[in-house]
C-alpha cells in the first residue's frame, strides 16, 4: 500500500490547513463518530482514553460543524491543542513590523536576484576574457545589469558583429550567473590564389636540404645557405621561345634550421618549508567595497605564503549574491637554501629550454639533433645553452608585384 | 429461496469477474500483518475502545479484539484501524 508515502503528504497538507486536537467526553462516543462520518466531518487519529472519553484530530472546518453533533449525542467537546500554520499566523497577526520584515526580506531577495552578478566566460582560447568582457559591456551586458530588460538574442548578434573572430557565442543566464560560451573561428591562412603569379621566399635562415619544384624557376640548390626573405623559387620564367612568363610557383623546400636558447640558472635552490603556523584574515566584499573583519593589518611572520580564497554568498547554486567572503591565509614558511649538483641543474634547464623551443617550431619540423652546453658565470650561477637542429619546410609564397 | 438468489449472485459475479464485495455487498478487509486493517464497505461503529472494536457491515457484525486499537482514519467508505490485532470474529 502507498500509505507510508501518502501519510507524509497528507500530514503536510493538514499542517498547512491547520487542525485541532479535541477530546470528546460522553456515553455515546461510537454514535458521535458515526454521525460525524455521515455528515462528512472528517476525524482522524481517534484514540480512546478511558471508557467515556476519546481524543481525536479534526479540521478547522469540521470543528465548526461539530456543535449540533455534540448536542445530539450529549457529548462534551474540548479543544486540547491547535496545530498548523493558520494558528501560527494568527498568533503573529498583530505584529506588523514582523510581517513587514518578512515581506521586505522576500522583496529584497527577489530584487537582488534579478540582477546578473557574475559573468563567466569560457571556451575562448586566443581571445582574452577581458576583451570579451569589454565588448559585452559595450553591448550593455555587464555585472549588475537588470535581468528582465535583457535581450540575449540582440546581445549575441551584436557580439558576433563586434568580434570578428567569434564563430559562435551563447549566453546562458542561470539565476544571477551568466555563462558566456564562445567558440573561436579558426582564421584561414592567407592563401594566394592559384592563378596569381608568385615567388617562394625563405621564412627562416638555414641550409637547403631538399628542393622539389612543381612550377617556377628554382634559384637555390641543395646545400645552399639561405637567409630569411631570400628568393628560393622564382615565378618569373624567362625562356628564349616564349619570352617572360609569370607563373604561380609551387615547391617544397625543406631546410636545416637551428634554434638556440640559453638561460641563466642558479645552483642554489630556495626551499620554502611550511612551519604549520597560520594566520587568517577575513574580508567581506560588497559591490566592490571591502570591509575588513580584522583590526591590525600586520602579519606576524617574516616569511610567509599568502593564499586567497573567495567564497561567493549564494542561494542554492545559481542565485549568487554580490557579496564575497574573502579569506587570506598567511602560512609561515622557513626558508632553506640548498645547493643543487651541476648535472641536475643542467638537465632540468635543458628540459625546460627544450619545451620552450618546441613551442616555436612549426608542426612539420623534425628534430634531428640537439646539443647542450653550460658555462659558469660565477660560483653560484651557470649559463645553460641548448641548440636544436631541425629539418623543416621554409618556403612561403609571396606575390609578385608587377610594374 | 434466499439461498438460491445468493448463489446466483455469486455465480454471476464469478462469470462476469465482477468484484465480489460489490455484488455480495460484503466488507472488504485488507490487513497489513497484525498492525493495520482497512475495512471498506462498512455501515457503522457499534462499540469502540482500545481492546475491542465492533463494526456493523451489511452481512455480518465484525468483532476485532486487540491492544491499543486506534482509528487512524474514518470516512463514509472506509475505516482504518491500527494497533495490535489479536482476533477478528464474524458474528451473524
Amino acid at each position: 500500500m502507498l500509505r507510508g508515502e501518502r501519510m507524509l503528504l497528507v500530514n503536510l497538507f493538514q499542517l498547512m490547513c491547520g487542525y485541532l486536537v479535541i477530546s470528546v467526553e460522553g456515553y455515546f462516543i461510537e454514535k458521535f463518530i458515526n454521525i460525524c462520518t455521515r455528515r462528512q466531518i472528517y476525524l482522524w487519529d481517534i484514540k480512546k482514553i478511558n471508557k467515556c472519553s476519546m481524543r481525536s484530530k479534526i479540521s478547522i472546518k469540521g470543528f465548526k460543524a461539530i456543535r449540533p453533533v455534540a448536542y445530539k449525542t450529549k457529548c462534551r467537546v474540548r479543544i486540547v491543542s491547535k496545530k498548523g500554520i493558520p494558528f501560527i499566523i494568527n498568533r503573529y497577526r498583530r505584529r506588523k513590523a514582523f510581517f513587514i520584515g518578512v515581506l521586505l526580506f522576500f522583496v529584497l531577495l527577489g530584487y537582488m536576484t534579478s540582477f546578473i552578478w557574475i559573468i563567466e566566460v569560457y571556451g575562448n582560447e586566443e581571445l582574452s576574457t577581458e576583451e570579451i568582457m569589454l565588448q559585452l559591456q559595450r553591448c550593455g551586458f555587464k555585472v549588475g545589469v537588470f535581468k528582465p530588460g535583457l535581450d540575449i538574442d540582440r546581445i549575441e548578434n551584436e557580439m558576433m558583429l563586434r568580434i570578428n573572430r567569434l564563430a559562435w557565442i551563447g549566453i546562458q543566464v542561470k539565476g544571477t550567473k551568466a555563462l558566456v560560451e564562445v567558440k573561436e573561428r579558426k582564421m584561414p591562412p592567407e592563401v594566394i590564389d592559384k592563378y596569381t603569379p608568385c615567388n617562394i621566399v625563405a621564412a627562416k635562415d638555414g641550409v637547403v636540404e631538399s628542393i622539389v619544384v612543381k612550377s617556377g624557376e628554382p634559384m637555390v640548390k641543395k646545400g645552399d645557405t639561405i637567409k630569411k626573405g631570400q628568393l628560393l623559387v622564382s615565378g618569373v620564367m624567362d625562356s628564349k621561345v616564349q619570352g617572360i612568363r609569370y607563373t604561380h610557383a609551387v615547391a617544397s623546400i625543406r631546410a636545416r634550421t637551428w634554434y638556440e636558447k640559453s638561460r641563466e640558472i642558479s645552483l642554489i635552490k630556495i626551499k620554502r618549508i611550511k612551519t604549520g603556523e597560520k594566520h587568517v584574515k577575513h574580508t567581506i566584499k560588497f559591490f566592490g567595497k571591502r570591509i575588513n573583519l580584522y583590526l591590525s593589518s600586520s602579519i606576524p611572520y617574516e616569511n610567509y605564503d599568502k593564499m586567497t580564497y573567495n567564497k561567493e554568498v549564494s542561494i542554492g547554486k545559481e542565485y549568487v549574491l554580490p557579496i564575497v567572503l574573502e579569506s587570506n591565509v598567511f602560512e609561515e614558511v622557513r626558508i632553506e637554501k640548498e645547493t643543487v649538483p651541476v648535472e641536475v641543474a643542467v638537465s632540468e634547464a635543458v628540459k625546460s629550454l627544450h619545451e620552450d623551443i618546441k613551442k616555436e617550431l612549426s608542426e612539420d619540423a623534425e628534430i634531428i639533433d640537439q646539443k647542450s652546453d653550460y658555462i659558469f658565470i660565477d660560483e653560484k650561477n651557470i649559463l645553460v645553452k641548448l641548440l636544436i637542429e631541425t629539418i623543416e619546410e621554409v618556403g612561403i609564397q609571396e606575390k609578385i608585384l608587377k610594374n | 429461496m434466499k439461498k438460491d438468489i445468493k448463489s446466483i449472485k455469486e455465480k454471476v459475479s464469478e462469470i462476469l469477474e465482477l468484484p465480489r464485495e460489490v455484488v455480495l455487498n460484503a466488507p472488504r478487509m485488507v490487513f497489513i500483518g497484525n498492525k493495520d486493517v482497512t475495512i471498506e464497505n462498512y455501515k457503522g461503529i457499534i462499540e469502540y475502545n482500545d481492546t475491542v472494536v465492533r463494526i456493523n457491515t451489511n452481512t455480518h457484525m465484525l468483532r476485532i479484539t486487540g491492544q491499543d486499537l486506534e482509528i487512524k482514519n474514518i470516512t463514509s467508505e472506509e475505516i482504518i484501524l491500527s494497533g495490535i490485532i489479536y482476533t477478528v470474529e464474524f458474528i451473524a
